[in-house]
């Protein structure tokens, strides 16, 4: 038995949650104390109020409210499964995409930028015009000349010039060929165009055979006698296709015409160094022609007589001004005509003398010498003629002929290669500003998650310690 | 269905069957309703309580270990769902400033009845309520656990997650606080005779 009061233990009781000793020993205790009978009697009171509260039911349509609610939740469920799974692949595939996209946009770029301004022009050809221009033999090619211009050139297994003919107009061309093996070097066969002036053949199909930069065999030089191959050096194999020109007495008498078309920035200042070029080369301006088109773009056309010396010179000079489009020159060779000219004064002068010395010689009367005279005047015409025409072909032969034709371009080039300098400074700083924002952020971003975790920490005790104090209220 | 045991109505709702959700409705719809109602005292709250707990009985049904009593998790997740929604409840409630006249404001009597007032229909009902509205929300919570779910003190314990002597504490504490409370009440009824 207790011997002090179980109120403590009296709800306990009630509920029948004690052991059955504990619960004897206070059955025993209510049977004599007065104060925890009439206790239980109150708190047995509360509780048969406390159950007489009663609150109503749920209405029927509950259960169709939360069927439909998990039937909503399951296909919201389903749906984010799904965006997971989407994502899963979408998002690779969307990195992959764009790598794709950043790859072929820097290839086509790259591409781009190469070609050139007006993108149409193969690099081949361009690197050849450079070459072509700047009369450098190449380390691991050929080159194939005539008389002293370059008609041809193949290197790199790639590209080859050839010489088109037009009439007395001869073009170069740059063509890719599969014909040149230059890594089989014992057999080398290249191919050019014929090349025709003055209706006669010059030369045509040219071939050899070479080992170790020494020619063994010649072979096909189509309906030309006149064609040489000359190997340079063993170590860099060079064949010069040369035409032989008759011997002559006299100095060579070639007449030299150039044709240059260029692509050029500026079109006035262009005109001013033509000019200017011409006078330092003691050449003289024959023609000249400067216009605006349609599109606004400068354009000019001028025609150059140049010392015959200082003809290639000229060509160089005239080609560094700009991009070249078509070069184009023509080799006329005069010293037959020269020759046959020289030979029929010679004559006319020999019939002259005779027919003078004659004259001196006889003692003729009035009549048949005003006869004699008669008959020597149209010698004396056609000896001048000769003269004339002999030393129209000097003039001919010593300065020599140039046409430039120059017009800007439809994007201009300055632009293009402002554009580009822009685009890649752009980049340049992009990269460089990068760097900086991604060092200045790193210790920011450390000192703001060093204070979030302390913040966090703090926050995280503060809501603990108010929950204890909670509980305990 | 009507003659399983919680338990196994449970593990069949585990295993797909949608008939084993109607029968727990049917089961536990309304313990559960009054169980909010009578800590909350506000039908429509107590409604969407009611509600979350069978969404979230459906969501975490896996977690379910049938070793336990289902009475005792239903509950379990009641408690969490009132809790968290008091908690949330709490932090839109306002600081009374100084100068606002709550007393004034408060004296407003609104000419629709209380949600208090709809669930206390009789007089009786009221004096309960207003009583158990007076106690800390431990012992009020307990109290209402076993004296209308008749759940026992372990589960009790397991619900509140409290030691079993704390939940002795908190049901004796709440009896006598209650009796302070509602025997002057009681007595004007003319039930006390004690």
């Amino acid at each position: 038995m207790f011997d002090r009061h179980v109120i403590n233990q009296l709800s306990s009781y009630l509920d029948n949650q004690l052991s059955d000793s504990k619960k004897k020993k206070i059955d025993e205790h209510l049977k004599v104390c007065k104060v925890c009978s009439e206790e239980l009697a109150r708190l047995k009171l509360v509780s048969e109020k406390l159950k007489a509260w009663h609150v109503p039911d749920l209405e029927n349509s509950f259960d169709s409210a939360v069927t439909t609610q998990i039937i909503r939740q399951e296909l919201e469920r389903g749906r984010v499964k799904m965006e997971k799974k989407t994502r899963l692949i979408l998002v690779p595939a969307g990195a992959i995409a764009g790598i794709l996209f950043l790859v072929i946009s820097f290839v086509g770029l790259q591409a781009y930028f190469h070609r050139g301004i007006q993108g149409r022009q193969l690099v081949s050809a361009k690197k050849t015009g450079e070459e072509y221009r700047s009369r450098q033999t190449p380390k691991n090619g050929f080159l194939i000349r005539a008389g002293s211009e370059m008609v041809g050139y193949g290197g790199d297994k790639k590209f080859a010039i050839g010489v088109l003919s037009e009439g007395e107009r001869t073009s170069l061309n740059y063509a890719k060929t599969d014909s040149i093996k230059l890594n089989d070097l014992s057999r080398v066969t290249y191919g050019v165009n014929s090349y025709e002036y003055d209706d006669v053949q010059s030369f045509g199909m040219a071939g050899a055979r070479v080992d170790n930069g020494r020619i063994i065999t010649r072979s096909e030089f189509a309906k030309s006698e006149s064609t040489s191959i000359v190997a340079t050096t063993p170590d860099s194999p060079v064949i010069i296709v040369q035409p032989v020109l008759p011997g002559t007495a006299e100095a060579e008498m070639v007449i030299r015409t150039g044709n240059v078309s260029l692509e050029i920035e500026n079109g006035k200042e262009t005109y001013q160094q033509v000019i200017k070029i011409c006078r330092e080369l003691g050449g003289y301006i024959s023609d000249s022609r400067f216009y605006r088109d349609n599109e606004g773009r400068e354009a000019g056309s001028v025609t150059m007589r140049i010392p015959k010396e200082k003809f290639d010179t000229a060509l160089d000079k005239l080609g560094s001004l700009g991009k070249i489009e078509n070069i184009n020159v023509v080799s006329q060779d005069v010293n037959q005509e020269y020759t046959n000219l020289k030979s029929r004064l010679d004559t006319a002068m020999i019939v002259y003398e005779k027919m003078l010395e004659a004259l001196k010689q006889r003692k003729v009367q009035p009549t048949e010498a005003v006869k004699l005279e008669s008959e020597l005047t149209p010698i004396l015409n056609r000896i001048e003629d000769l003269k004339n025409k002999i030393e129209y072909l000097n003039n001919q032969v010593s300065y020599n002929t140039i046409t430039l034709n120059f017009f800007e371009p439809r994007v201009s080039a300055k632009v293009f290669k402002e554009s580009k300098h822009i685009i890649k400074e752009t980049i340049l700083s992009t990269g460089i500003n990068a760097v900086k924002f991604v060092a200045v952020l790193i210790p920011i971003v450390l000192v703001i998650g060093f204070w979030v975790v302390i913040a966090v920490v703090a926050i995280w005790a503060i809501k603990y310690l108010i929950s204890k104090l909670l509980n305990r209220k | 269905m009507q003659g399983l045991t919680d338990n196994e109505v449970m593990l069949k709702y585990q295993q797909g069957e949608m008939q084993a959700m109607e029968e727990l409705l049917r089961r536990y719809k309304n313990p559960v309703y009054h169980f909010a109602l009578r800590l909350s005292l506000n039908a429509a709250q107590a409604q969407d309580i009611t509600q979350d707990v069978f969404l979230r009985l459906h969501q975490y049904r896996n977690n379910y270990n049938p070793e336990r009593k289902f009475s005792t998790w239903i509950f379990s997740i009641a408690h969490n769902v009132y809790v968290s929604r008091w908690r949330k409840d709490r932090r839109f409630v306002p600081w009374a400033r100084k100068q606002d006249k709550t007393d004034e404001l408060m004296d407003v009597q609104s000419p629709d009845p209380s949600p208090a007032q709809e669930v206390c229909k009789d007089e009786l009902s009221s004096i309960v309520t207003k009583c158990i509205q007076a106690l800390p929300f431990l012992q009020r919570e307990a109290l209402i656990l076993r004296e209308f779910e008749n759940l026992d003190y372990e589960e009790i314990a397991r619900i509140l997650k409290k030691s079993l002597g704390t939940v002795k504490t908190l049901i004796h504490r709440a009896r006598m606080n209650l009796k302070d409370k509602m025997l002057p009440y009681i007595g004007e009824l003319g039930g006390y005779n004690v």
